[in-house]
């Protein structure tokens, strides 16, 4: 395998990954926990309600998967970006440590808090 | 390199303008599809804090449901829907036209390829709201 | 003469300027002229020393590719009556090193697209005793990208370009991916040591600009993000059976 290949196959596929599942699935979550419930357009669940769907193990698995690809895709983009609009692309390779670092950070804590729901 | 080049005039290499982005309306929106990202990244931080505050107890989750109902936080999270409806548009407009002209080998027309994805869109839109509001 | 219209033309001559201005022309507005014919008016009645590069003014030779009102055209096929009232700013395509006013510099180009060797590659001694036979399946694979005249206009639209001028560049990428694609072709390995890097298709980030300034809808956009699938299918492949590529 020769050995000047870039690696970025890696990074892409999360990042295609996140991009359909953000694209899919986060928007509705983003509309009723952070918009419909506290503005009580929809009846809220409630404590127990909430925390009893959370530990389905369903739910669990769910959410770690979307979040960690979330993650992921967010880190590969916020690199690009910050790249191309601040014309960083000299010290590419820092703001690659930085960014999957911030997603590998956020997948730990993910799963973390999603193996010790109650 | 020949002598000659010595005297050659130089050409004019012109150097892009920091803020290339504003120069057309296709550039612009690019960069806002990009900083979609930043708020896709903040959200599921915000959901990590919500698992954190489930798992706690009664009372920490309502401080997070009353940080929630800052007018603040509501508007940061409705620009945090509209920049991930803009994610989903461009994403569903392009990404599958790779994915199916990968797998047909040929080109199919944009509306053929995009339009499944809104149904895909809305159909798991509705299941996952069904779970969230407890009614499945 | 009845109606005019304005004309601002980048002008840069390299033994006076540093860099490039623009110069304000009246030219006839005639519904029949097109963007070359005002800049060949001002060449042949107003000012001779104007450098432009054309050739076929019929859209095929990709020579007269020029920046209109900030966006790439081939000033061949552009109407001068849909800019009415005008003025109308003619520039050197983006991104480009300027030689004079609306000549740009092409080497960099040049030497990417050979690096992609758009050419049929053989690693056998392939001698045909007769027509190569292709299917219409196998001919429809590739033949969009056969329509790229290398006008360069895909390049004066993509700021990845600007900000990198490394990049390998839509056309030449879209070009590679025409041979990668045609059946006759075995050089696909040697194309993606180029392709695969950092200046290859990874430096898009999909803006897609390209694909639609290009005159041709060669679609170079959509070549470059099926190139990133093939890629990845590739590096998988070396890692997880790292004996399968000898």
């Amino acid at each position: 395998m020769p050995a000047h290949r870039s690696n970025r196959p890696l990074g892409w596929l999360a990042f295609g990954t996140g991009g359909f599942l953000v694209a899919f699935l986060l928007p509705v979550q983003v509309f009723l926990y952070g918009i419909a419930v506290p503005l009580g357009l929809v009846p809220d669940p409630g404590y127990k309600s909430t925390l009893e769907l959370l530990r389905q193990p369903l739910t669990r698995i769910y959410l770690f998967v979307v979040l960690a690809f979330a993650f992921f895709h967010a880190a590969y983009r916020i690199k690009d970006t910050l790249a191309d609009m601040l014309d960083m692309r000299k010290i590419d390779i820092v703001l690659a440590y930085i960014c999957y670092g911030g997603a590998v950070v956020g997948t730990v804590a993910a799963l973390w808090l999603l193996y010790w729901v109650p | 390199m020949p002598q000659y080049s010595q005297f050659q005039p130089k050409p004019y290499r012109p150097r892009m303008s920091a803020f290339w982005y504003f120069d057309r309306w296709p550039y612009l929106l690019f960069v806002l599809r990009e900083i979609s990202s930043f708020f896709v990244a903040y959200f599921a931080v915000l959901v990590l804090v919500q698992i954190y505050a489930l798992s706690a107890d009664p009372t920490v989750y309502a401080a997070f449901q009353a940080c929630m109902r800052n007018p603040l936080m509501i508007i940061l999270n409705a620009v945090t829907l509209l920049f991930m409806l803009l994610h989903a548009a461009t994403w569903f407009n392009l990404v599958p036209r790779v994915m199916a002209r990968e797998m047909t080998g040929r080109q199919l027309s944009d509306l053929m390829v995009a339009a499944p994805n809104y149904f895909v869109f809305f159909g798991a839109s509705v299941i996952i709201a069904l779970f969230i509001l407890r009614i499945l | 003469m009845a109606e005019t219209i304005l004309l601002e033309v980048a002008r840069f001559l390299p033994e006076r300027d540093t860099e490039p201005s623009y110069q304000t022309f009246e030219v006839p507005l005639r519904g029949d002229w097109m963007i070359l014919d005002a800049l060949n008016y001002i060449k042949d009645q107003l000012d001779g020393s104007l450098g432009f590069r054309w050739s076929c003014r019929m859209g095929i030779c990709g020579s007269c590719g020029m920046m209109v009102n900030g966006v790439p055209k081939l000033t061949c096929e552009t109407l001068l009556s849909t800019f009415a009232p005008g003025p109308v700013r003619i520039g050197p395509l983006e991104h480009f090193p300027v030689i004079k006013d609306l000549v740009i510099e092409m080497e960099g180009f040049l030497g990417k697209l050979q690096k992609v060797q758009p050419w049929v590659v053989r690693k056998d001694d392939f001698k045909p005793q007769r027509e190569f036979i292709q299917t219409p399946a196998q001919l429809e694979a590739f033949k969009q990208y056969t329509l790229c005249i290398n006008c360069m206009l895909c390049y004066a639209a993509c700021p990845v370009f600007g900000l990198d001028p490394e990049f390998t560049g839509p056309a030449a990428i879209a070009l590679a991916e025409r041979y990668n694609l045609d059946s006759r072709d075995q050089g696909a390995e040697g194309r993606t040591d180029v392709l695969s890097q950092h200046d290859g298709i990874w430096d898009c980030t999909v803006i897609g600009e390209c694909s639609q300034v290009c005159p041709k809808h060669v679609d170079p956009s959509l070549a470059i993000q099926q190139y990133k699938l093939t890629a990845t299918k590739e590096w998988f492949k070396s890692w997880l059976l790292p004996w399968g590529n000898k």
